[in-house]
């Protein structure tokens, strides 16, 4: 029973981790881009009655709205299946690319062990490169079946970008997989708790810069994401999913979104660490937990409390500027997201001083630590693709293959052979 | 503007230091017809990241740029800035010149001043002035509009019909300037409404 | 449940490898042979062969096929330039000449494993088809094959620089 529940549980857990990331960067892209460049950005859609508008983040919502009651269009000269086929394909392929994440060390709960990930298997990158390659897909046969000439110039200029990237991504991960010895993710996470020289943790980063670049250069490609974004290009041509609207184009801007935030993970797992917390491995924790919670537990409250200060701050300014509802929104956030978390933060805290933690508790509390160090790590990478894109402008297309093949593809092919040869000398 | 020398020096007919006729002229159009002898400062000091062999990483160049645009990320965001402005609630200042909605004149009694001499629905550029004409009782005004309408969605604003009205009779001093509306009918502009909906405190 | 899955894999195997002959559509062909080899995947994997299903996706459906698709849409390979081709007699028999004895063997091969397959799981190893038996396995007892294979790769390659670079 326990066992059917944990394979039910834990590909929905995985699932919703990364479905709640794609409002959040969706979010991230509005606002961050909007500061970047000196604007507002989205704060006009606010829930009635409560005037809440949480920094733009109800334009979600609203959006939601919009897609799901347009019009479904399907264009005369459109290949009705594959049509209707491509955005499906392009979601899947980015939902199933998850599946080997590791989110936090191996869970023991009294007896049982069960591995924080939705498919318990030790196929790691492979399994990663097998499904994401299958993306290709949804934009070729978008392009395609739209039966018009941009998409399909959208679609062939994709195709032939994210096959030449997917070389070099593929050879910049061999360094690592070398150095490791494994392609499991959960094992090179493992590995990477250890020191280099006693200092530094052993990350991927340190041991393959040349790697990890490459990795994040191939990584944007793949996703299709600016400065390659060869793809859509809406400057120049408005891409694979131009004749696409409502839930049809929701399906594919989810799947850019659900891809990013996969390959930031992925990004997280082999060269940052993944769940790992600097200098802290998974026995330390377990063996601290009750310290770890106070640290943790603390760190809520002193950042709500922070956060809630911020708000008060901007309520001032804020019921000035608003003569409707929205004029008390700064107070109802400071409460909501500020105040009201630090206290229970703090009761809480008073609670773990009192007790002592037993049985499978300390596991628990590991986990939660380490799961909340992945997320931090991702959605600082998934903040990363977003920072790039709207700082640096598009490539030219010979530019992009010429980086592909001619740059890059030795750099790692380079990078692989010096990294084979360290291992050989050194171990 | 490029500062040149007197083009005499080219031809070279005297070896005596003339003194420098200082010509601004424009930036040439093609550099080949630059004149020889034109002064620029020296060249800059690469800044680390444009310097040859680190440009050809791209890598310097894009943390340089990440850096940019995360700074005024932070700039925004932990001060609070708004560096635009918030439209419907908050207005935008409005220099006393600007060519905003028209109004029409009133005489000291509260007619209109206008005399349908039909001169500035002539003048306009887009053709967005209509006006019909009709007696009035009074015998010593020879004609008035009884229908004065102005399509706002048309008009170009470039203030014609001001310049051509021969009484002062239509001014573009309102400040006030068309925003959104629900249908296009609402942006012709009737006679009463160009009267009368005009903000206080106008010059007369 | 297995068994479930072994039939939904192979019915979808089949039917749209028949569907890659029958379409006329080069592009609709092309996808049906990839269905047809994401669903062999799902087979292999079916048999404790992780790895090989794996890179079943990997190098087929997501590398190989990806590659004809572009190639299709690039020569924009529509049904409408195509010339029609009649399925004569003559042609159908030619077929069934080629087609016959491949059949036969398969049957023959098939036959030979039937009813055996139960057997032959039980007494695997524990680690059969997992990637540390697999790589083992290719780099000792099949180190020189396996270098054999990938020279002629190599020579691959240089064959398509070399033809791509007509003038020296
Ligand atoms: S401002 Fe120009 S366009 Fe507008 S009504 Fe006057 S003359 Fe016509
Ligand atoms: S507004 Fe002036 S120009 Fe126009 S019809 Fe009246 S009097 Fe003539």
């Amino acid at each position: 029973m326990t066992e059917a529940l944990v394979l039910i549980l834990r590909p929905l857990g995985a699932l919703g981790f990364f479905m709640t990331l794609i409002p959040i960067m969706i979010w991230f892209e509005r606002k961050g881009c909007a500061f970047i460049q000196d604007r507002v950005g989205p704060n006009r859609a606010f829930i009635p009655g409560l005037g809440l508008r949480l920094a733009g983040f109800v334009h979600n919502l609203a959006d939601v709205v919009k897609l799901v009651t347009k019009e479904d269009f399907i264009p005369a000269f459109a290949h009705r299946g594959l049509y209707i086929a491509a955005p499906m394909l392009s979601m899947a392929a980015a939902l199933l690319t998850y599946a080997v994440i590791p989110f936090a060390d191996d869970l023991t709960l009294g007896s049982v062990t069960f591995a924080l990930r939705a498919v318990d298997t030790d196929l790691g990158i492979l399994f990663i490169f097998a499904f994401s390659s299958l993306a290709v897909y949804g934009v070729v046969l978008a392009g395609y079946a739209s039966g018009s000439k941009y998409p399909l110039l959208g679609g062939i200029r994709g195709t032939a970008q994210m096959i030449s990237y997917e070389v070099s991504l593929g050879l910049s991960v061999m360094g690592i997989v070398l150095i490791f010895g494994t392609v499991d993710l959960n094992e090179i996470c493992r590995v990477q708790g250890q020191l280099l020289f006693g200092v530094v943790p052993k990350w991927g980063v340190f041991l393959q810069p040349v790697g990890f670049m490459l990795y994040l250069f191939a990584a944007f490609a793949e996703t299709n994401r600016s400065p390659f974004d060869m793809v859509e290009g809406e400057s120049e041509i408005v891409g694979f999913h131009t004749e696409y609207s409502g839930t049809k184009f929701a399906l594919f801007f989810m799947g850019e979104y659900v891809a990013m935030a996969i390959q930031a993970a992925v990004i997280v797992t082999l060269f940052f660490g993944g769940w790992q917390i600097p200098w802290l491995p998974t026995s330390a924790l377990i063996e601290n937990a009750s310290q770890v919670l106070v640290v943790l537990l603390g760190a809520i409250a002193v950042g709500a409390l922070g956060f809630g200060v911020l708000l008060l701050r901007f309520h001032r300014w804020n019921k000035v500027r608003w003569q409707d509802e929205r004029k008390r929104e700064g107070i109802i956030l400071a409460i909501l997201l500020g105040f009201g978390p630090a206290i229970t933060a703090l009761l809480g805290l008073t609670i773990v001083l009192s007790t002592d933690l037993s049985g499978s508790v300390p596991n628990v509390v590991a986990s939660v630590a380490q799961f909340l160090a992945f997320s931090v790590k991702v959605l600082f990478f998934c903040w990363v693709f977003i920072w790039v894109r709207w700082t640096l402008p598009r490539f030219r297309y010979d530019q992009v293959m010429f980086l592909g093949w001619k740059v890059m593809l030795p750099l790692g092919l380079l990078n692989l052979v010096v990294t084979a040869g360290l291992r050989l000398l050194w171990l | 503007m490029i500062e040149t020398v007197d083009q005499s020096d080219a031809r070279g007919t005297s070896s005596q230091k003339r003194k420098r006729e200082v010509v601004y002229v424009s930036a040439p159009l093609d550099l080949r017809d630059a004149p020889e002898t034109f002064h620029t400062s020296a060249p800059p000091r690469l800044r680390w990241w444009r310097r040859p062999l680190l440009r050809l990483l791209y890598v310097p160049a894009i943390i340089a740029g990440m850096g940019i645009t995360i700074g005024h990320l932070l700039k925004n965001l932990i001060l609070l800035r708004q560096p635009t402005i918030s439209f419907p609630e908050i207005k935008p200042f409005i220099p006393k010149r600007f060519r905003s909605r028209h109004r029409l004149m009133q005489k000291d009694d509260g007619s209109v001043r206008c005399t349908a001499c039909m001169c500035c629905a002539t003048a306009c550029p887009s053709g967005c002035i209509y006006i019909v004409a009709h007696e009035v009782e009074d015998p010593e005004v020879e004609k008035a509009p009884r229908v004065f309408d102005i399509d706002g969605l048309k008009c170009v604003y470039c203030g014609f019909c001001v310049e051509a009205c021969p009484c002062d009779a239509i001014r573009m001093d309102t400040g006030v300037y068309p925003e959104a509306e629900i249908k296009r009918g609402n942006f012709v502009w009737n006679m009463d409404k160009l009267m009368h909906d005009i903000p206080d405190n106008l010059p007369e | 449940m297995e068994s479930l899955l072994f039939w939904f894999f192979s019915v979808i195997a089949v039917v749209s490898a028949v569907l890659m002959v029958c379409f006329r559509n080069p592009l609709m062909g092309a996808l049906s042979l990839a269905i047809s080899f994401l669903a062999t995947a799902g087979l292999f994997a079916l048999m404790t062969g992780p790895f090989v299903a794996i890179m079943q996706v990997l190098v087929y459906a997501g590398a190989i096929m990806v590659l004809v698709i572009f190639v299709i849409m690039l020569l924009r390979a529509d049904e409408a330039s195509l010339d029609r081709e009649r399925i004569g007699p003559f042609r159908f028999a030619l077929g069934a000449l080629i087609g016959l004895p491949f059949g036969g063997f398969l049957l023959v091969a098939v036959g030979n494993f039937g009813g055996k397959v139960e057997a032959a799981t039980s007494a695997l190893p524990p680690d059969f088809g997992s990637m540390k038996s697999f790589g083992r396995m290719l780099f000792n007892q099949y180190m020189y094959p396996f270098e054999i294979v990938s020279i002629l790769l190599l020579v691959a390659i240089i064959g398509v620089v070399v033809l791509a670079k007509r003038d020296f």
